[in-house]
């Protein structure tokens, strides 16, 4: 891989700097260079949202994201920040439960996170893992198994079980619809 | 317990000092060097902090390690030496300006964390080395260089201040009752916790000159009339109160200091043993 | 022992080096976006064997280190501007009573309280300069989270060896970027403790300098008996108002560090064979630099970076060195122009000397710099 630009968008409070994190970890772990950086106002809940992750096979020069390779947006204004706005081939990915989306674009994809993830765990909290899981089934940045022992040793095997049934439904969403 | 002189404490190369005639600095440092004899202190570890001001000159005087630091922070670097070695024995010397006005959050919060040292504030109710300006501690109505009609501000209870913020130990005295502030330094010293003593003393070149208490002898007068102990005090009545000193020892009490504390978390969560991950 | 590569936060990579390097005293206040290297030292302090105090105020944390420091521990804090302003009080004090420490100040947007905590590199003056009265001082700024971990240990190291505060200085991009790091094996990098003296404790003179500029220092508790003074002071440590002594003692302040550069001034370069355009850089901004300069040669522009590790002293001669071979230079920061001010002053008005100065709490980005690059090339 010579340079893979992932940026996960939404709100504070979703968990998207967790995933982004956890990205960063799995792809150490496989090997690869990874940067990761965030930018936030203020509060921890609400507002908008990014956590930006580099992935490399050589060491990272500049650590933020310049051009987007996949996008994943959980609300409105995430959305509304990059569609238009990608390279060719890139993609973006939003929730489209809670985003409306008509640009006719192939490349940007809605699924139904929320629902997915609230009918899964009861709770929006694992929506980062969730998002997760369609990453990979994106772009598998690294095997599937090295995610799935990454989120176990990052949240020491607490809500192991949610957290894995929860990546794997998002993975399969997005495979099983392609 | 090694037995030693009040002199041993003392620096002769730096006598005389540099305090007026009629000051109290002198007698309080006396009393802390009869104090360090009577509990027979190793020089080597006892750490006298200071800070800025004519009592923050008494370091110069002490044959003790010495730490004389910036205006009103010298309960600081005092917390910082007996947070990294609990062994030794750190006493702040400080004045009203620097260890209640400016320094008067750091005593606060000294008292508050119960950090494991002797504060000994020598009150003389107002800045002398600066030329005698108002202080936390000067009477309001006082008249100062820049209170020429009297001080609009209301002084503040150090002790009741240290009390409330969880010292183990508080008392007070003053310049003229020697006998009661030995036995006060003393116990303040060897008591465990954060322990604290004030001292009225008098600055016969400023305040007393101005606000016509007389020289030396006529602001030591005043100290022995005002001083009261807790039953005389008791006897007052209610408005009778401010024109009178409490003397004498108010708070004696045996809590955990800051670094009991914080052994007693880290063997919680690690067992007695430590340094296992370096 | 085999290294591994780990995911780390350039805050993380501090407080961890700070403990690879020895420390065992952290006095600090909390402020974003410092904070986590407090979090981090609270607990692995607690594990180690050290003490973690939470002061009231900045003020009382950079004396309460002082005060560890010269109690035997190594002692470091963590702030940003904010709190940093408020230490330069106490940091003079350690500075004049010559007290190993290491103070980090995770750079954010000011002024005052400004953009909490958007990244900016302008405490960089602040660092020199924030204290009255003359003094030198040694300020580092990591480019990487491995050179966080790295210029940690390294500012201990300066600061145990020269026996003055030294100040690391991460902006808030580094400080909260994490990245793949491969952390030192115990031993691997270089950890030097202060020289301690060993002599007839009647004839200790704390502050008598030796050969090496530097006063060997005792722990309080020990046999050495000595005084610290905020004052001006002789070799006995004792106030002193004699001119001679004090032009002598103010000079020493700074002799000893300038004296010892060599030892001191880290910088790194990229792409600097056969140049006709200099970039000079610290911090975060390295990144970006780093990149518009190998985009600039691929575009055939013959640009090359130098990375100032070492922010103070300023690397006079390495500056003079490079710039004697090009055309003009380029000085991107994050600030209205600091930097750009010295290596104008070296470099003379002959040379043409470019700032990129942003200063809105946004980093500057590779194509901001490849963009003036392609102006003044």
């Amino acid at each position: 891989m010579d340079k893979y630009e992932i940026v996960f968008a939404g709100n504070g409070g979703q968990g998207l700097i967790v995933a982004g994190i956890l990205a960063g970890h799995a792809a150490t772990r496989q090997g690869l260079y990874a940067a990761q950086t965030q930018s936030y106002g203020i509060s921890a809940r609400g507002g908008y949202c990014r956590a930006e992750v580099v992935l490399s096979d050589n060491e990272i020069i500049y650590p933020q994201t310049v051009a987007p390779d996949i996008v994943i947006a959980l609300s409105e204004k995430a959305l509304d920040r990059f569609s238009g706005q990608l390279k060719d081939d890139a993609r973006l990915i939003y929730d489209s439960d809670c985003i409306k989306c008509d640009c006719g674009d192939p490349h940007v994809i809605g699924y139904g996170l929320t629902s997915l993830t609230q009918n899964c765990c009861g709770s929006l909290q694992s929506l980062n893992i969730c998002a997760l899981g369609v990453l990979l089934a994106c772009k598998e940045i690294v095997p599937v198994p090295v995610m799935q022992d990454t989120i176990v040793d990052f949240f020491k095997g607490k809500n192991k079980e949610k957290n894995l049934e929860i990546f794997r439904k998002g993975f399969d969403l997005v495979r099983h619809s392609n | 317990m090694a037995v030693y002189s009040a002199e041993h404490y003392l620096n002769r190369k730096r006598l005389p000092h540099l305090w007026c005639a009629g000051c109290g600095s002198g007698i309080v440092l006396g009393s802390l060097t009869r104090a360090m004899a009577a509990l027979g202190l190793d020089r080597e570890k006892v750490v006298t902090v200071t800070g800025i001001g004519c009592w923050g000159k008494a370091d110069d005087y002490l044959n003790t390690n010495a730490f004389h630091g910036t205006h009103g922070r010298a309960l600081s670097f005092a917390t910082g030496i007996k947070a990294a070695n609990p062994e030794l024995t750190v006493i702040a010397l400080m004045g009203d300006g620097d260890g209640a006005t400016i320094g008067g959050n750091h005593l606060i919060h000294s008292a508050r964390r119960n950090i494991g040292v002797t504060a000994i504030v020598v009150n003389n109710m107002n800045y002398g080395m600066t030329g005698g300006q108002y202080s936390a501690t000067t009477p309001h109505g006082c008249i100062t260089s820049t209170s020429k009609y009297g001080n609009p501000e209301r002084e503040m209870d150090l002790c009741a201040l240290v009390a409330v913020a969880g010292a183990n130990y508080v008392g007070r005295s003053t310049a003229y009752h020697v006998t009661q502030l030995d036995s006060l330094i003393k116990n303040a010293i060897s008591h465990k916790g954060f322990s604290f003593v004030e001292v009225i003393s008098p600055c016969p070149t400023h305040f007393g000159r101005r606000n016509k208490f007389g020289v030396s002898v006529g602001m030591m007068k005043c100290l022995k009339e005002r001083g009261l102990n807790k039953a005389k005090f008791g006897m007052l009545a209610e408005e009778e109160k401010d024109k009178y000193i409490l003397l004498g020892k108010l708070v004696d009490r045996d809590e955990p200091d800051f670094n009991e504390q914080y052994e007693t978390i880290r063997t919680r969560v690690f067992g007695s043993e430590q340094g296992l991950k370096g | 022992m085999e290294r591994k590569m780990v995911f780390m936060q350039g805050n993380e990579a501090v407080a961890e080096g700070a403990i690879y390097a020895g420390a065992r005293f952290y006095a600090g206040y909390p402020i974003t976006p410092s904070s986590e290297i407090a979090e981090i030292c609270s607990q692995r302090l607690l594990e180690v064997g050290g003490i973690y105090m939470q002061m009231e105020d900045e003020l009382a944390s950079m004396a309460a280190i002082t005060g560890a420091s010269l109690a035997g521990k190594k002692s470091l804090t963590a702030t940003s501007g904010p709190g940093f302003s408020l230490m330069q009080e106490n940091l003079g004090m350690a500075q004049a009573a010559e007290v190993p420490c290491v103070v980090v100040d995770v750079q954010r947007s000011g002024p005052s309280t400004g953009l909490a905590t958007k990244p900016a590199q302008a405490d960089i003056m602040q660092a020199r300069w924030g204290r009255h009265g003359d003094q030198a001082i040694i300020a580092l700024a990591p480019a990487t989270v491995q050179e966080c971990f790295e210029l940690t240990v390294k500012a201990f190291s300066l600061s145990e060896r020269f026996r003055t505060p030294v100040v690391l200085m991460p902006d808030e991009i580094i400080g909260h970027l994490r990245e793949s790091v491969l952390l030192p094996a115990p031993g691997e990098l270089e950890v030097v403790e202060r020289k301690r003296y060993t002599g007839d404790p009647k004839a200790y003179l704390p502050f008598k300098p030796e050969d090496d500029d530097i006063a060997p220092m005792a722990d309080y508790g020990s046999r050495y008996v000595f005084h610290i003074t905020s004052s001006m002071h002789g070799y006995e440590g004792y106030s002193q108002n004699d001119p001679d002594n004090a032009a002598w003692k103010i000079g020493h302040l700074s002799d000893k560090i300038y004296n010892s550069l060599d030892e001191i001034i880290e910088t790194r370069e990229f792409f600097t064979e056969e140049m006709e355009l200099l970039v000079i850089t610290s911090g975060s901004t390295v990144r970006a630099a780093h990149e518009a300069v190998r985009q600039a040669r691929s575009g055939g522009m013959k640009a090359g970076l130098l990375q100032l590790i070492t922010l103070w002293p300023f690397a006079d001669s390495k500056i003079s060195e490079l710039a004697a071979g090009v055309k003009s230079i380029l000085v991107p920061e994050m600030n209205l122009g600091q930097m750009v001010h010295e290596v104008r002053r070296i470099v003379g008005a002959e040379m043409p000397v470019h700032s990129l100065a942003k200063s809105s709490g946004q980093g500057i980005e590779p194509q901001e710099i490849l963009t003036k690059i392609r102006e003044v090339y």
